[in-house]
């Protein structure tokens, strides 16, 4: 397996936060659902919070600063930034996709940055990330391995996940960002 | 509805049992196990409860009445893009969403300025007049912040739905919003389509139907 793209997670006050390379990537999008949205989902249990999304919560949910929105015609769940008005220029069109709650349409048009995965993806995290929160490792990975699929694991070390990462095609992209940690200023 | 305006208990809980087919009170069936737990409800979404059941006959004696006249038909004298408006969505373009335990979804739609609901919901901010006694409205949720036109104070459902239609028939001024992705050719050929028309009074509109189901809302852009 090989590691497209990645983004670690750092324990810190009995919560994870992202560490950024400092520009936005895709994948990003996934950790701030994880740092963001994923406390509603852990207090639920993600077994029930699944139950939810297939019942109450079909075509998905707004958090603080993510959006999770469902596209059951295609199986698809795209994570979203939530809208900013005063960043780009809302044309009627546009307008009218945001009234009308057309969120995916938006990220279509790329009004906003998002990723986007399987529903099936997006459950399997949601029960990969309930049980290394439970672990309480120091960093959890979240990455796209070559068959465009999001997984995660966790490491009680550093060292540990360098070598893992190493191991997976990514040994020079981190030990650049490691030059240029940022760390997220979502604290 | 001053009676309905009640955010402690659910005003007639077999009424909201009763009504059927409205996805912004389905949720809360859902949610609420048919309305049996009803103390699982934040005072702000009982009180979006009560005025989805003050709403429901006026929007059902509306929506018979379209149907009954076959509808109302949008057409764009330039583009030609024209549909027929079967039903309007009274409950999204009038009060908003709202979902269970997350409310930040309450920013989208609800251009009736009930004063009650909006100060339960929103953190409100610069109010500025749009004329005809419409007007513009900052409102926070969360990270999300923006404005919204609303229909004038003390504006009553049939008003609006009388104000939306009359603005439609001002044919010479209803224009076609196409898609930017879409050339005219296939644009015309979806069956969900968005349009602006302007009331004699000058106040801009924006609708968007899907399927024959209209959203609406006043609009300064």
């Amino acid at each position: 397996m090989n590691i497209k793209e990645f983004i670690i997670c750092e324990l810190d006050d009995n919560s994870y936060y992202p560490v950024y390379p400092g520009n936005m990537e895709n994948i990003d999008y996934v950790a701030i659902f994880f740092n963001d949205g994923f406390r509603y989902v852990y207090r639920d249990g993600a077994s029930t919070f699944i139950e939810k999304l297939k019942t109450i919560y079909k075509d998905g949910m707004n958090f603080e600063r993510i959006e999770l929105s469902l596209d059951n015609e295609n199986d698809l769940a795209y994570m979203s930034e939530p809208y900013d008005w005063s960043k780009k220029e809302i044309t009627p069109e546009i307008d009218a996709l945001i009234e009308t709650q057309s969120t995916i349409e938006l990220c279509h048009r790329d009004f906003l940055g998002y990723v986007v995965m399987t529903k099936e993806n997006l459950f399997y995290l949601l029960l990969k990330w309930e049980e290394l929160c439970n672990k309480k490792d120091l960093y959890i990975l979240i990455y796209k391995d070559d068959k465009d699929l999001y997984d995660s694991t966790s490491f009680d070390s550093k060292e540990l996940m360098n070598m893992f990462l190493a191991e997976h095609g990514q040994q020079e992209e981190n030990e650049r960002r490691i030059k240029t940690e940022s760390k997220s200023t979502f604290r | 509805m001053i009676f309905h305006l009640n955010s402690e208990k659910i005003i007639d809980v077999e009424r909201l049992k009763s009504i059927e087919g409205i996805e912004q009170i389905d949720k809360y069936r859902d949610y609420t196990n048919n309305f049996t737990d009803p103390a699982k409800l934040k005072p702000e979404e009982i009180l979006y409860l009560n005025l989805c059941d003050w709403l429901e006959p006026q929007a059902i004696k509306i929506n018979a009445a379209l149907k009954k006249r076959g509808g109302i038909k949008v057409i764009d004298p330039v583009s030609k893009a024209e549909v027929i408006i079967e039903k309007y969505d009274l409950y999204h373009s009038l009060l908003g969403e709202m979902k269970p335990e997350f409310l930040n979804n309450v920013t989208k739609g609800g251009h009736l300025p009930i004063a009650e609901l909006k100060s339960a919901l929103f953190e409100t901010g610069e109010i500025k007049s749009l004329g005809n006694g419409f007007f513009d409205m900052t409102i926070k949720r969360g990270s999300n912040k923006r404005l919204k036109s609303y229909f004038p104070l003390g504006t009553n459902i049939e008003e609006a739905v009388v104000m939306i239609e009359e603005a439609i028939l001002n044919e010479e001024f209803v224009k076609y919003i196409k898609p930017e992705n879409l050339s005219i050719e296939k644009a015309l050929k979806t069956t969900e389509k968005t349009f602006e028309v302007v009331h004699k009074i000058n106040q801009k509109f924006s609708i968007h139907i899907n399927n024959g189901i209209a959203k609406f809302y006043p609009n300064a852009l």
